[in-house]
């Protein structure tokens, strides 16, 4: 496509980065452009998927003082592989001659896995057996196409036409809810919400935690304002005027509530390979914090479609991501600091990346990938799951093998985080094997 | 012996006469009010008028205000006024101790109205319901100005008939001055690349950004008002995203293309836009070769552009679609041309739903032609096609017999938008369709910027109003949505409580002229009072009259009253109070009020 991956900007990696590859193109650039604007006002719109480098997070309501659920999308499927790396497999240094991470460099190590580098400062985490990690985690069925890709992991629900979200779901089983009820779900950090949220139970989506009162409620005018848009809208019918009713309930509940929780004292990163990350983390810091009632804050995070400018341990996007990444999170979880006994944090990614380099020293779309768990109720400091290794005659059309389906993690998580929630409701069709992750 | 002045500044009926005479009807009994002028300082003096259906005046009733002193304005009530009649008035000042009437008069005219149910205030038109709907939903949003078009062309068919022929309405000078203010848009493809590149005066994002602002300030502006409306459902319908990393340096030829076709055939506007380098490269049909031709537009142009995923196309029909369509490149990275490469076309026999064609020469592209004008045709696509403009005109769930009304239309007419469009304002469920529409967020910035009347100038900084619409609207920026089917066109896909708080702060910002301030100029609150003195509920529906186009009701007065009245003893703030420019909420309290009545469904559902 004629960008040269040696001279790109720094500061917007993706525009290079993702230029040459066409099919992933879109799904990088786009979403970069979308947050661009709406961070400036937290605007909104109820629709479908967004992709892309971005941070989302929906927050799923319920009781006050209960556990929450941060559930990170890594968009563009992230490389399992390079985060998780399978330093005892021989097949893995053999199929990466050029961006593998040394077997002296990797951290938290047992005899068959260690973490990247770039992962040291949630290395503390891994010591204290608050972090683990799953391998040749995904979908049951190969699907290498982003859009679809994302929908079967976000809706969890094979084999129906219904489009719906599994957090949707789990939030419609909640026998408790928010003030408003949208609460049960918030998207932060983007102002609409993925398939995981789409469905019955209404969601709510916002950049950040900044705006969302009313104008003009400076003091002594609170009154009459509120009282003047009962007013204006006392007999508007249709879509506008529920989205009205519901704003009105956060500005005057939940929206004076989070302006006030105090700013945090702990620093988060602001270098731009973090940014995308540390800020809709510091928003979910502030959310659990406030205490309304969240349940489940998501989060869709990252650029990880890395075609092309992978790199290697030192130089590339790949290391600059896992950097960002971790960075970013290792400043949430210090955030949180006691609230860390309520909070547990999935991440996801819509699929893993060849276990081989291709012809740009990057990787194409897999299968298999890795999972990271940390929080509240993880039994960490170990690597979970069955590794079918990287023979080439183990390999499923030269990608990872899954060997767990996604949702036997997500449903362990759910399960003994919010065991009042059916799982076969959330999760239909599998049959669950937890891996033993939880406590 | 001096003789007093002419009075000054006549108003009658709380508005002020203009030109000797005051549009609009008036009922009952009127209120006129002058500023009385006298040289002579120290004799007290008061204002005198005479009023007659007789122009000569050989009979004539006449008021007085008090006595009092000069300089100020003097209020009198004209009554025993007969209806549908058409009064002349002078008004003169008189000194109490001398009694001398000035040498001239202040002339006037008014009628009074037909019947009682005529409105009793005179001054900014109030608009019918269709009146409203037609510069609402085929205009970019009412206005005093726009609803006055209205009415000259003669009536909503004659002025809608005027806007499907684009040239024949003179554009609005500031439209060309628009153009000015982004000269980067208009680079060749060739520079918007190196600019990126090198990273100076551009990125494909902040090209993208430009557009949305450039286009935005077009709808604001523009006479042609429906031109700008049908290029926006055809930008979506057609979409092209501007995160694309590569389509930015085409955009904005495309967004040409699409202006120049969306009143002609969708026949025409589909091929133009199908073959254009930008969808070419949107698409990655640029990059077909022989043999091996890239699916996504082969797709696309069947899911999305024409017949949809129901009508029944196999997989190996997306794939012959690919074929057909192989052979339209550009020569990326060096000219940046478009361009038909003979060499990457595929050929051999193709079949597309009821189209095929052996396809046997390496120049496929009349093949094309013939395929997107069968698609044009096809009765799927015209289907999809309609209900797409119903769904934008009408509601957000058009009936079938609607659409099949339009998409008959559509078929005999050769596919002939304007034609559907003549057609859909003519059907009963558009025009009962008031209140169906949630205005877009960027629907919602151009409406507000219309009726506060902000003035905008050439930009001079990346902050300036021009330059920072896309941050202003509080969605999404326009045009970036990430997958080719384009941003919903439904009504409860912006209706979330973020869509609210991110209008109602756009709003507030507006009303305020709080953000942005460079190179804008926003009306002072003051000159928002069609007179230096009049009620509360006069100033309100005034108001509404100029904001809404309607007069206001009981709701929309009581709105405004909890709005700006309080507990405080100067916040009193009833239907009869007199405003003044010195009351508050003629000054620093005019953005509450004016919230008030933007913050409302009336506003921001058509």
């Amino acid at each position: 496509m004629g960008f040269d991956s040696g001279t790109h900007d720094r500061r917007e990696p993706s525009v290079t980065a993702e230029a040459s590859q066409d099919c992933c193109r879109d799904f990088a650039l786009s979403r970069r452009s979308l947050l661009r604007s709406a961070a400036a006002l937290g605007g909104g719109m109820a629709v479908s998927q967004m992709i892309g480098d971005s941070m989302m997070q929906a927050t799923f309501a319920g009781s006050t003082g209960g556990n929450t659920l941060v559930v990170i999308s890594l968009r563009g499927g992230i490389d399992g592989l390079g985060v998780v790396v399978p330093h005892g497999d021989p097949g893995y240094y053999q199929s990466r001659p050029s961006t593998s991470i040394p077997k002296a460099s990797v951290i938290c190590a047992d005899s068959m896995f260690g973490l990247h580098p770039k992962m040291a400062p949630l290395a503390k985490y891994w010591t204290s057996g608050e972090l683990a990690a799953v391998q040749a985690v995904g979908l049951p069925v190969v699907n290498r196409s982003h859009f679809s890709a994302i929908e079967a992991v976000e809706d969890a629900d094979p084999g129906t036409d219904l489009r719906t979200g599994w957090v949707n779901r789990m939030i419609g089983l909640s026998a408790v809810h928010s003030t408003p009820a949208c609460l049960d779900a918030v998207q932060l950090g983007m102002n609409f919400p993925t398939t995981a949220l789409t469905g019955d139970a209404e969601t709510f989506a916002t950049v950040d935690l900044s705006g969302l009162q009313f104008t003009g409620l400076e003091t002594g005018y609170a009154a009459r304002r509120y009282a003047s848009l009962e007013t204006a809208w006392s007999s508007a019918t249709g879509p506008l005027a529920r989205g009205k009713a519901a704003a009105l309930k956060i500005s005057k509940g939940p929206g004076e509530q989070l302006a006030s929780v105090k700013a945090s004292a702990t620093q988060y990163p602001t270098e731009w390979n973090a940014v995308s990350f540390a800020g809709p983390l510091k928003s979910a810091a502030k959310l659990i914090k406030a205490d309304v009632g969240t349940d489940v804050i998501a989060i869709d995070a990252g650029n990880w479609d890395l075609h092309t400018n992978y790199g290697s341990l030192t130089w590339g996007s790949m290391q600059s991501n896992v950097d960002g990444f971790a960075r970013a999170l290792a400043a949430f979880l210090d955030d949180l600091g006691a609230l860390r006994s309520r909070v547990t944090v999935v991440t996801i990614s819509e699929f893993g990346r060849r276990v081989a380099e291709n012809g740009s020293q990057g990787f194409d779309h897999g299968w298999g990938n890795m999972m990271l768990v940390a929080g509240a109720g993880v039994k960490g400091g170990r690597y979970y799951g069955h590794w079918p290794r990287l023979d080439a005659d183990a390999l499923a059309e030269g990608d990872l093998k899954v060997t767990t389906d996604y949702r036997n993690v997500l449903g362990e998580i759910v399960n003994r985080r919010f065991p009042d929630r059916s799982l076969p409701q959330i999760f239909p069709g599998i049959s669950f094997a937890p891996l033993g992750l939880m406590s | 012996m001096a003789y007093p002045s002419t009075p000054t500044s006549l108003y009658i009926n709380g508005y002020p006469e203009k030109a000797g005479k005051l549009t609009g009807n008036t009922d009952g009994a009127v209120a006129v009010s002058a500023v009385i002028n006298d040289p002579d300082a120290r004799d007290k003096v008061r204002m005198v008028v005479r009023y007659s259906r007789d122009k000569s005046f050989k009979t004539y009733y006449t008021v007085y205000s008090a006595f009092g002193r000069q300089g100020v304005r003097h209020r009198a009530t004209m009554t025993r006024l007969s209806r549908n009649s058409l009064y002349y008035v002078r008004v003169y000042t008189q000194q109490r101790d001398r009694k001398l009437l000035s040498r001239h008069y202040k002339a006037s005219s008014f009628w009074t109205a037909k019947s009682e149910s005529e409105s009793v205030l005179t001054g900014p038109l109030v608009a019918t319901a269709r009146e409203r709907l037609y510069l609402n939903r085929f205009g970019t949003g009412f206005t005093q100005s726009a609803l006055m078009s209205l009415r000259a062309a003669g009536g909503p068919d004659e002025w809608l008939a005027a806007q499907l022929n684009p040239s024949s309405i003179p554009e609005a000078a500031k439209v060309a001055e628009i153009d000015s203010w982004f000269p980067q848009l208009f680079r060749t493809p060739s520079a918007k690349y190196a600019s990126t590149m090198n990273n100076m005066g551009g990125s494909s994002w902040s090209y993208g950004e430009d557009l949305g602002n450039w286009t935005m300030l077009r709808r604001i502006y523009s006479a042609r008002s429906l031109l700008e409306t049908m290029t926006d459902l055809w930008s979506n319908v057609m979409h092209i995203s501007t995160g694309h990393g590569s389509a930015y340096v085409y955009h904005s030829d495309y967004d040409a293309t699409i202006r120049r076709h969306a009143l002609g055939t969708f026949e025409d506007l589909l091929r133009e836009c199908s073959l254009h380098p930008a969808m070419r490269v949107y698409l990655d049909n640029w990059k077909s070769v022989r043999n091996a031709p890239n699916e996504n537009q082969g797709r696309e142009l069947l899911e999305l552009h024409t017949v949809g995923a129901t009508s029944g196309y196999t997989e190996a029909m997306v794939k012959d679609c690919a074929k057909i369509l192989s052979g339209y490149t550009v020569d990326w990275g060096k000219t940046f041309e478009a361009s038909y490469d003979s060499v990457r076309h595929t050929t051999g026999p193709v079949r597309v739903l009821d189209f095929s064609s052996s396809n046997s020469s390496t120049d496929g592209r009349a093949v094309a032609v013939e395929l997107l004008r069968y698609l044009a045709h096809h009765p799927a696509t015209a289907r999809r096609v309609v209900a797409k403009i119903a769904t934008f005109f009408v509601s957000d769930a058009p009936s079938t017999g609607l659409i099949d009304t339009l998409a008959d239309v559509y078929t005999r007419s050769g596919t002939n938008i304007s034609a559907v469009l003549t057609a859909l304002a003519k059907h009963p469920e558009f025009l009962t369709s008031e209140g169906q529409k949630v205005r877009t967020p960027y629907g919602d910035l151009v409406a507000t910027t219309r009726v506060l009347a902000v003035d905008v100038h050439a930009p001079t900084a990346s902050d300036s109003w021009a330059r920072s619409m896309n941050s202003q609207h509080g969605g999404p920026q326009l045009f970036s949505w990430p997958r080719p089917d384009g941003p919903p066109l439904t009504s409860d896909a912006w209706s979330s409580p973020s869509r609210l708080f991110g209008s109602y702060r756009m709003h507030w910002s507006l009303a305020g002229g709080w953000w942005p301030t460079k190179n804008c100029t926003y009306r002072k609150p003051a000159s928002w009072l069609p007179s230096s003195s009049l009620r509360f509920d006069a100033y309100v529906d005034h108001l509404c009259r100029l904001w809404l186009g309607k007069a206001a009701d009981a709701r929309l007065l009581r709105v405004a009253i909890e709005a700006v009245s309080g507990p405080e003893t100067w916040a009193t703030v009833t239907a009869s109070t007199t405003i003044t420019p010195e009351h508050q909420v003629a000054n620093w309290q005019f953005p509450r009020l004016a919230i008030a009545l933007l913050d409302t469904p009336d506003h921001m559902i058509t």
